[in-house]
């Protein structure tokens, strides 16, 4: 019998081949769409799963007041295992660190570079290729290095027990090669180095502080602790009850952050780079679910509107004894057959096309046929399409009653029109949801990119000082000054694109003394806003003409805000900032030194004294000349360090990556589902069409116009458009809405918007509905009465 | 075999009852050959219908080798004609897509019946008619009295007691008329029990039994 259903099933599919192209080319787009969606939802779901005891790993994060961070004090580690008996171990890392490596001649300024306690590899499970797990990190002179670090120094030479110089002075010992840093894990590095080496220099370590927030500190708890909700609250209680001694003045509370959150979960500042965002995984999982139902529903569209070519088939098989099980398991089946057929074209566009969406998603996901959990989910995937799409049509089509059908006298009734028609409007309704959104996405990113700042981000060139140049800041300047095309320059201790300092010891007068408040600090020079071309609402600029600048602030329009204070009282009040007191000189109209994601926060600016980046601001067409006389001075002073500048609105584009790629990715997706819907569209309307043959005939024998016959035929879809647009409208507003309340900035939502996704809709439909309609219009009438 | 008492169809049209089959009475013995006759409309399609169980009445009671058959579920009804009743159509109503092999085949398939067996069974069928040669094609290859001969082949690969034909010769020319109509002739001394829908005279000569029926009545038997 299986095998009967099979032949049959592929008869019907050769025989009705346009209809078959239709069909499978639409399932298989949009299985395709589908797989690609769920690999990179699988691959962000990934993230740090691969530790052996990822579920016992924690990250302290603390969170004072509206400031929430991923640092902690480099004290509380060993302070916190003193008195909780539940952790096992901690584990302390730096925050990257940028260091000139050198053996003999490769010499690389390095950014992905971590200081790490010396149970790392016991904590995490990053593989170790070459050395001794549990040594590794014991000799305060060691380095491990990845695998492609140890291609890039020393060749296919065995590194272990060569020396790599680090910052021209210190000989390290290359103790263990590591695997790279797997691509789903949110701490990724190149060099890893023992805390040890750094332990006798940096005053956090050395005085074991609870004041600075400056390590990103892990704890493993032990096997037997029950990770429930309130467990983990006890526990945050209870390393909040033993910090207070430490800070009784500090208002803060810590978190424990599963480790397989970090990735996902986080909305922390000063965390380390590349996290991904939970709303991106849902709303792409919804995304891929919402392409699939847009394929599956052609296929009940398409064969529902085929029914009366299988009418007679169902009749005859019920007279001569087919049950309704049986006349459904054969339309399942061909259904399932068709979902397997598309399923392997889907497979065979995913691998051909994986690169392209690699690149485009900026992952490095990879589609292995092998992997049992994958295969499970494409056999998933087909069968439920399967199941999905060609049910409604089982159920109606091996309904059919063979008396009235063997008659000749089927007509399809009307719960089967509104069936079909509330399939259409379903698919438009999401056509239109993603249109809206595409164009949404669209101009929210570009919002952020053309947003003013407050300061003019472009034609802005800047070197981070190294090695050297921190002890010659009067040379520096000198030389830059000497320069017609460097002369425009400013020293800064932190670009103003992703600021991460702050403390809380603000003191002004008339502060509640109860409020707690986190102010970023900048220390720039005197050419800062000539510079950056930012504008002085109140008072002056620091200047070299004053001799107390270094003990006075510039503080922003929000900080003048925050103190209570306004333009015409503000100049010569007396605040306290980070224990020293200083008088204000001036405020600046507010600029933003963070994502866009995060609203203007108070600032203070401080004279600059001892150096961080010189931003240069370029003249029009002098770029390369202005970058290569910095490059001379920066090698003049410092021979040793290789000169490397940046962009700061390359920098500033950097911040919204995540972004723009998530907008790509839907955009990309949003077109593939219109087409899915519009091959589905041209499916249902040349069979429509195709039906009414003989009354377009009758009509045009009557003297209808080509015209007429046209918006007959196009007329309906236009209703049902009309529809999916009612429904779509709010839909669409609520999402866009719960996405723009992500960033603090972003566009109002117009009606212009929901205008234009419901018009693109409606004309891509009209043009695929009037294709057929016009071939039916025009067609002889003559002939088509006849052959009827 | 089979008994119809007091059967009535009707639909409604608006406040109007129109009866297309008024109060039939009508008992049919195992090995008859009966031959309902009458004009258009006068409800013979539907008669048949309702003897073949794919149409129900709205009033009157069937029965079927002593089976009260209208208040049977669903499921023992198509039991009861799968295995025990034989269509022919008038316009042969052959699936398009199977071969004449298939079509023949398709109600044993529906019987759960082996593969093995199934094709004996068949091929004696095709033998039997004398269309080994046609097995592999398909419907629209053959011409229409080709096309009758496995429709009735169809309707008999299942051994069925009883032959409901509607118009089997309506579509096809004299000479393959006859041919049809010996066959049935050869099943009725066969013991199978024949019923056919005609309008011809000539056909309905054939049978032992010819019922007239007038707008939905029986009108005279001979």
């Amino acid at each position: 019998m299986i095998k009967n259903y099979f032949k049959i099933a592929w008869r019907n599919i050769m025989r009705h081949k346009a209809y078959s192209i239709l069909n499978i080319s639409g399932l298989a787009i949009g299985m395709a769409c589908s797989i690609f969606i769920l690999l990179w939802v699988q691959n962000e779901l990934s993230f740090d799963r691969f530790n052996t005891n990822a579920k016992e790993i924690y990250r302290l994060t603390c969170n004072a007041g509206d400031f929430k961070a991923a640092v902690s004090p480099a004290g509380m580690a060993e302070g916190l295992q003193n008195e909780m008996p539940e952790i096992k171990s901690t584990l302390r890392i730096s925050k990257p660190s940028t260091e000139l490596f050198e053996e003999g001649t490769n010499k690389f300024e390095e950014k992905r570079v971590f200081y790490a306690d010396s149970n790392f590899l016991q904590v995490f499970s990053f593989q170790l290729l070459k050395g001794n797990r549990n040594t590794a990190l014991q000799n305060p002179d060691g380095i491990l290095i990845t695998e492609d670090m140890a291609k890039k120094y020393f060749g296919n030479e065995d590194p272990i027990g060569k020396i790599i110089k680090k910052n021209n002075r210190k000989n390290l010992i290359v103790t263990g090669v590591l695997a790279n840093t797997p691509s789903n894990s949110h701490l990724q590095f190149d060099f890893i180095l023992p805390m040890s080496s750094i332990e006798s220099t940096d005053n956090d370590l050395k005085n074991k502080t609870w004041g600075n927030f400056n390590y990103y500190t892990y704890l493993q708890l032990h096997k037997s602790f029950d990770a429930t909700a309130s467990n983990i609250s006890k526990l945050n209680a209870h390393i909040k009850a033993i910090y207070k001694p430490h800070g009784p003045n500090m208002k803060v509370d810590f978190h424990l952050q599963p480790l397989t959150d970090i990735h996902l979960h986080s909305d922390l500042q000063i965390d380390l780079p590349g996290n991904g965002n939970i709303q991106y995984v849902n709303i792409f999982f919804i995304v891929a679910i919402f392409i699939l139902i847009v394929a599956c529903i052609n296929f009940m569209n398409l064969a529902t509107a085929r029914s009366q070519r299988r009418a007679k088939e169902v009749g005859l098989r019920k007279v001569v004894g087919a049950g309704r099980g049986q006349l459904m398991a054969q339309f399942l089946g061909e259904s399932l057959i068709i979902s397997f057929l598309s399923l392997v074209i889907a497979v065979g566009i995913v691998w051909l096309l994986l690169p392209a969406f690699n690149h485009l998603a900026d992952k490095n996901l990879s589609f292995n046929l092998l992997n049992e959990k994958l295969l499970l989910m494409l056999v998933g995937i087909a069968l439920l399409t399967g199941i999905f799409s060609g049910i409604y049509p089982a159920l109606f089509l091996s309904g059919f009653k063979p008396i009235t059908v063997l008659k000749g006298k089927l007509t399809t009734g009307s719960g089967n029109h509104l069936f079909r028609n509330g399939l259409v409007v379903i698919q438009f309704m999401v056509t239109i949801i993603l249109l809206v959104g595409t164009a949404v996405v669209y101009r929210q990113l570009n919002f952020i990119k053309n947003k003013n700042l407050g300061f003019d981000k472009s034609n802005l060139v800047y070197m981070h000082m190294t090695g050297d140049i921190w002890n010659q800041q009067q040379a520096l300047k000198t030389a830059l000054q000497q320069n017609p095309n460097t002369q425009d320059f400013s020293i800064l201790s932190n670009l103003p694109t992703e600021l991460t300092t702050g403390t809380i010891d603000v003191q002004w007068e008339g502060k509640d003394p109860k409020s707690q408040v986190v102010v970023p600090s900048m220390d720039v020079d005197e050419n800062f806003m000539k510079v950056f071309q930012m504008k002085m609402l109140a008072g002056r600029s620091f200047s070299s003409s004053f001799k107390n600048d270094s003990s006075n602030y510039v503080i922003n329009e929000t900080a003048m805000h925050l103190m209570g204070m306004n333009l015409k009282s503000v100049v010569g009040k007396n605040i306290s900032f980070g224990g020293t007191k200083g008088m204000v000189i001036g405020v600046v109209k507010d600029f933003n030194f963070k994502p866009l994601q995060y609203a203007i926060d108070p600032l203070v600016l401080r004279l600059n004294k001892y150096g961080g980046y010189v931003m240069l601001r370029t003249q029009p067409g002098k770029t390369e000349a202005t970058i290569n006389a910095l490059g001379n001075i920066s090698h003049d002073l410092n021979p040793a360090y290789p000169f490397n500048y940046n962009f700061l609105d390359r920098d500033l584009d950097n911040l919204y990556k995540g972004e723009h790629q998530m907008g790509n990715i839907f955009n990309l997706f949003a077109i593939l589902a219109i087409f899915i819907s519009c091959l589905g569209l041209y499916g249902l309307s040349a069979f429509m069409a195709e039906q009414r043959t003989k009354e377009i005939g009758i009509r045009k024998v009557l003297g209808a116009s080509v015209f007429s016959i046209v918006y007959l035929l196009s007329g309906k879809f236009t209703r049902l458009i009309a529809i999916a647009m009612i429904i779509a409208v709010p839909v669409s507003w609520w999402a866009i809405d719960n996405w723009l309340k992500g960033f603090a900035y972003r566009i109002q939502i117009g009606w212009l918007v929901f205008l234009l996704g419901c018009s693109i809709a409606l004309l891509i439909a009209l043009l695929t509905v009037s294709y057929e309609s016009i071939k039916a219009a025009v067609a002889n009438p003559a002939k088509s009465l006849r052959t009827e | 075999m089979l008994q119809l008492k007091n059967i009535y169809k009707w639909f409604n049209t608006g406040s109007n009852r129109t009866f297309i089959l008024k109060d039939i009475n009508l008992d049919i013995k195992q090995g008859e050959f009966v031959s309902i006759m009458g004009p258009s409309g006068s409800g013979k399609s539907t008669l048949l219908n309702v003897m073949g169980m794919l149409d129900e009445p709205n009033e009157g009671k069937y029965i079927f080798l002593d089976q009260d058959v209208l208040h049977m579920k669903e499921k023992q009804r198509s039991e009861i004609y799968k295995s025990h009743i034989g269509f022919v159509f008038q316009a042969y109503h052959l699936i398009d897509e199977l071969t004449v092999y298939e079509n023949i085949e398709t109600p044993l398939i529906y019987q759960n019946i082996k593969s093995g067996e199934r094709k004996g069974m068949v091929a004696d069928m095709l033998d039997r008619f004398q269309i080994v040669g046609k097995k592999d094609l398909f419907p629209n290859q053959l011409s229409g009295g080709q096309q009758q001969l496995v429709g009735i082949a169809r309707a008999l690969i299942v051994k069925p007691k009883l032959i409901l034909a509607d118009e089997p010769t309506g579509n096809l020319n004299s000479k393959q008329g006859e041919e049809i109509m010996n066959i049935f002739k050869e099943l009725n001394g066969e013991g199978v029990t024949i019923i056919q829908v005609t309008h011809s005279e000539k056909n309905a000569e054939y049978g032992s039994r010819i019922i007239h029926l007038l707008d939905g009545r029986i009108e005279k038997e001979s």
